[in-house]
């Protein structure tokens, strides 16, 4: 509970009537404190509403706040009076610098209060003591108006009088108050705010208690004997908005993590490649049905690279035409030079596998996390932009052996699985193939990824002769499944309050 | 992927009875899985492009049959004996002009019991699977069979002019072969299957007869198979001289699988003559020591040769060299490795025990990410979200959003425009990260403000032409860092600070400079130079025009700095 609320609480007793002006007057608040208290009261059900007061009050015009300062016309004419003693009527308007109609209003109003006394020979001469009192009272009123309104109910009777006779409901131009009417709500303690009064002062709480420790109390030690404020700690706190990584940028780089700690290194490279490199490189037949033109983006301009380098251009036509140096038959067929420097969009991670060996370390291990386009219809289970994990392992003494192995790190690692099926596989770049199946805890039997040897065709041409232990994992389906979504195209959700919303692993709630 | 309808009588009467659990087992050693199992009707799908012997329910069993032991069928048409008189009379006459359009063509009669629905339906299947999947849509490969009683030798296999004539099937009346491309329902479903214009490829017999226009259609009238025929004439025509025997292979060891009889054709080409089917494949071969260093341990030559028998592979051991003779109906084995795989599969990918690398690697991150990382860290300190985005989107977005009208073509020229794209969403590749950050703005008007985004991703800049090179430069993929503040207090000295205290982090010299660009408002526009004054990055007060056309009713401001340049800097 807000101090004031606790004050207010504090203040009243059951059969107390409560109003925003009372809790002024008493407590000592502002009108705006005592608002703020009674509304959360009311909110809390501490009290209730129980009727209206409407009351009379008076409102000092603009034309009355002229005369707070320098006194009514009245009042000038009774300083006057009592300085002269009595004088005539027409030395006493000589003397006023006012116009003769408002001295002549205020004479009448003077008249009729007996504040001053006509005589029959028009000598004007100043009333009794406690009747000249009265003259002034409407300086008083005055300048009590001057901060707010008065109410009626709180004048005297003389007082009263004097406003019946100065004041008009419209407000004329030249009277000193206007008439109005205010409401007032009146309150009540309920029940339960009787309850709640007494637990405070059981608890001994005044609303006293300090709200902040400040440098300032720190410094004067005047927080020596003093309470705080306590806090509800089961009050719903407001949200925090705060700079926050992307739950799925987090879960790649963790991936990453995961893969630098088992030797292996970070290779990326361009978006926008060669036929050659995207297809030829890995030995998939120009002719093959994968290359089509419905699979694969191409770009309008530059439509060609202008070289790809040697001597692996070379090494890898003669890979298709008739084998070259890998030992192999080859595809046989006519190699399209022109075609395999077409650009595309990169449609596989595979990629990347195949640039890195011209450089790679044996033994090494290389992978990364790709962006790869494909010319797919949008659903929940298919993007046209999205991300590959890729990798190769290089080396004199990996095998099928090396690859099941890393493989079932892979699944355990990465995905949590339980159980692991190797099945062969089929990838134009790699001989044997093998993919991996994988029992997730929740989801079931799925496939994690495929893998392979690369085939001679393709490592060899690009001037590697050992075995290259070549893999893939669908990082997006396992990411789906570690944030505990169903559909693709969360994963790059364009909201933000999803996004800032979304934690870093899937919590049932 | 090929799918097939095998019928499940079919492959009981051959195997016996077979639990799903052991189907799916056997199915694994050729790559097949299940996709539906209905009643008697089971759809494999195949993974493997290069066994389309497989494309059938006949040849599916075959291998299914061979996998639990049962011995290599022997097919007696290969090799022929050429004196066989009836071969001289079945001669197809190659012309030189077809070789520049659809050079190859292989052809074998075969004859039997009369064929009924069944027989025809699978004969229907084992096309199309070959001719859509194997042959591209029939680019590289297309299959014919007709009645053979109606037809007079010599076939010629030639070009015919495109106002040719004939009656195709389901047509009432003969049209040009050029009508047949525009107006039949085959001629337009496989034009793209004929790409010269020179003269388009037909079959004729001795009388001049069209038995079909390959690889569109048949004719109505030689080229319509009727149940209870019990002769008929196949021909395969493509465009690569493997493709085409290969498929002609595999349907006569179907067929004489299904209990027909198949008979030669002889194929006269201008340079050489072929006997078809023709065994086109040669011996591949493979080293004992290649084995055991793929597969990681030493297989005794029995169980070398055992799993090569279950994968219907007929091989040989001599000294340390294994030598396989491929099946008629396969041409996979363009390496040794293919024989190791399978190898592999007939031994039981099973019986390899998973082990761990041995050799000791260093890994580590790439510059790029490490850099990414750093950054993202200021970031986030600084408040931001980190988002990831798509990097593919409309020209509206990318272009017509982002800069007024005048520039729109100028920006063009600048951006890697997708020639064949699906959708006009996805039709442009990003040169910058601004659109997806207001993209997420525009639709977040309803989340709590305040409202600081970021990405750290790839975009595509296209390097323009010097008047030198002869080729434009292949276009360069950058990582960038963007950025958007969106709040009713969004202003320029925010971005400022906040800039500037990331490359204060980043421990980079840098200079700022006014700049005018239209994405931002004149004025309060900044770029991030290097000292020696190279662009790093841009960043201001949005232009109310750019936050107006993604009707975003709130200040923004943005920037973005190139990561590779800030690397360049490093080194």
């Amino acid at each position: 509970m807000h101090p004031l609320e606790i004050k207010v609480l504090r203040s009243f007793s059951a059969a107390d009537i409560i109003t925003v002006r009372y809790v002024v007057d008493t407590l000592g608040l502002n009108e705006g404190q005592a608002n703020q208290a009674i509304s959360r009261l009311i909110t809390r059900e501490y009290i209730y509403e129980e009727g209206k007061t409407t009351t009379v009050v008076y409102e000092c015009t603009p034309f009355g706040m002229k005369y707070v300062k320098k006194g009514t016309v009245e009042s000038v004419i009774c300083k006057v009076l009592s300085k002269k003693g009595a004088c005539t009527m027409s030395t006493l308007r000589n003397d006023l610098s006012f116009a003769p109609d408002i001295v002549g209003a205020a004479f009448g109003r003077l008249v009729k209060l007996k504040a001053i006394i006509v005589d029959k020979q028009r000598n004007v001469r100043l009333g009794s003591r406690t009747d000249v009192a009265k003259g002034n009272l409407i300086d008083k009123l005055l300048t009590q108006a001057k901060t707010g309104m008065l109410k009626e109910e709180s004048l005297t009777t003389d007082e009263k009088e004097i406003m019946k006779m100065i004041c008009r409901k419209r407000g004329a131009s030249s009277t000193l108050f206007r008439l109005g009417e205010v409401s007032y709500t009146r309150y009540k303690l309920s029940a339960e705010g009787i309850t709640a009064a007494q637990k405070l002062k059981e608890m001994n709480i005044t609303g006293e208690e300090l709200a902040a420790l400040t440098p300032e109390l720190l410094r004067t030690q005047k927080w020596q004997g003093k309470r705080f404020r306590s806090y509800d700690a089961q009050m719903p706190p407001v949200r925090v908005l705060l700079g926050r990584t992307n739950s799925y940028c987090q879960y790649l780089r963790d991936i990453k993590d995961k893969l630098t700690g088992m030797g292996f290194e970070e290779f990326d490279g361009p978006l926008v490649e060669t036929e050659f490199w995207n297809s030829d490189a890995l030995f998939m037949p120009q002719f093959h049905s994968a290359r089509d033109v419905h699979d694969v983006y191409s770009v309008r301009q530059p439509t060609h690279a202008a070289y790809i380098e040697e001597p692996y251009f070379e090494q890898v036509v003669r890979a298709h035409e008739d084998g070259g140096d890998t030992e192999s038959l080859g595809w046989r067929y006519a190699f399209d030079r022109d075609f395999a420097k077409r650009l595309i969009l990169r449609s596989q991670g595979t990629v990347l596998s195949a640039k890195t060996l011209p450089y790679a370390k044996i033994p090494g291990k290389y992978f990364g996390v790709l962006r790869c386009f494909r010319r797919d219809q949008v659903d929940a289970t298919h993007l046209c932009d999205f991300y590959q994990l890729e990798g190769i392992v290089l080396g004199h003494t990996v095998t099928l052996k090396t690859l099941l192995g890393l493989l079932s790190i892979f699944a355990k690692k990465f995905a949590g699985a339980e159980e692991i099926k190797y099945v062969p596989g089929y990838f134009p770049f790699t001989e044997p193939s093998v993919e991996v199946h994988i029992k997730h805890p929740t989801i079931g039997w799925f496939e994690l990824g495929g893998s392979g040897i690369f085939r001679p065709e393709v490592s060899k041409s690009l001037g590697v002769d050992v075995p290259v232990l070549a893999w893939g994992l669908g990082i997006d389906r396992m990411a789906l499944f570690h944030l505990g979504l169903s559909d693709l195209r969360d994963l790059f959700s364009y909201e933000i309050d999803t996004v800032r919303m979304r934690r870093n692993r899937y919590a049932k709630d | 992927m090929p799918k097939i309808d095998i019928r499940m009588p079919q492959v009981t009467r051959a195997l016996g009875t077979v639990s799903r659990r052991e189907l799916e087992k056997l199915l694994e050693h050729v790559k097949g899985e299940i996709d539906r199992w209905e009643d008697d009707v089971l759809r494999v799908e195949f993974n493997d492009t290069n066994r389309p012997d497989l494309w059938s329910e006949v040849g599916l069993v075959r291998q299914l049959k061979l996998l639990r032991g049962e011995n290599m069928p022997k097919y007696s048409f290969h090799p022929i004996c050429h004196d066989d008189k009836r071969l001289q009379e079945r001669t197809i006459n190659v012309t030189k002009e077809i070789g520049n359009v659809r050079p190859y063509i292989a052809a074998c009669v075969v004859r039997g019991r009369p064929i009924d629905e069944t027989v025809l339906l699978e004969i229907i299947q084992m096309q199309e699977k070959l001719s859509e999947n194997f042959g591209r849509r029939r680019e590289t490969l297309a299959i014919g069979v007709y009645p053979y009683d109606n037809i007079c030798f010599p076939i010629s296999y030639t070009v015919a002019s495109s106002t040719r004539k004939f009656r195709p099937l389901d047509a009432q009346e003969p049209m040009t072969l050029d009508q047949i491309l525009t107006g039949h329902p085959k001629g337009i479903e496989y034009a793209h299957a004929i790409k010269t214009k020179s003269g388009y490829p037909i079959l004729l017999d001795a009388k001049d007869n069209v038995l079909s226009f390959p690889p569109i259609i048949n004719s109505h009238d030689m080229g319509m198979i009727r149940e209870g025929d019990k002769c008929f004439f196949i021909e395969c025509t493509g465009t690569m001289f493997s493709v085409v025997h290969l498929a002609l292979n595999i349907i006569a060891c179907n067929l004489s699988d299904m209990g027909y009889t198949i008979e030669s054709v002889c194929v006269q080409m201008s340079d050489k003559t072929y006997t078809t089917p023709y065994y086109f494949q040669s011996e591949q071969h493979v080293n004992r020591a290649d084995i055991s260093r793929l597969l990681g341990c030493q297989l005794s030559d029995e169980h070398i040769m055992r799993a090569l028998t279950r994968m219907g592979v007929p091989a040989h051991l001599n000294l340390d060299t294994i030598t396989v003779t491929p099946p008629a109906y396969r041409n996979d084995f363009l390496h040794g490795v293919d024989i190791i795989e399978d190898i592999m599969i007939g031994h039981g990918i099973d019986t390899f025990t998973p082990e761990l690398p041995s050799e000791l690697t260093v890994g580590g991150l790439s510059d790029v990410e490490l850099l990414s990382r750093e950054l993202n860290g200021i970031m986030v300190g600084l408040g931001y979200q980190e988002m990831v985005f798509h990097y593919l989107g409309s020209r509206e977005d990318f272009v017509e959003k982002m800069y007024p009208r005048s520039e729109w073509d100028r920006v063009d020229q600048c951006m890697i425009i997708i020639d064949n794209p699906m959708s006009m969403n996805f039709s442009y590749v990003r040169n910058s990260i601004f659109p997806a950050l207001l993209r997420a703005e525009s639709i977040s008007a309803d989340a709590v403000y305040p409202h600081s985004i970021f990405e750290i991703g790839k975009t595509v800049q296209r390097s323009l032409r010097s008047i030198h090179d002869d080729w434009e430069q292949e276009p360069i993929t950058e990582d960038m860092v963007g950025f958007l503040h969106a709040s009713s207090i969004a202003d320029f000295n925010a971005v400022h600070r906040q800039v500037s205290a990331i490359l204060y982090y980043l421990s980079l010299p840098y200079r700022f400079e006014n700049t005018e660009d239209p994405r931002f408002i004149t004025g309060r526009c900044a770029l991030v130079m290097t000292e020696n004054d190279r662009y790093i990055g841009i960043f201001g007060e949005t232009h109310p025009r750019v936050l107006d056309a993604w009707n975003t009713q709130m200040p923004c401001t943005m920037g973005e700095l190139s990561l590779n340049v800030l690397l360049t800097m490093r080194r």
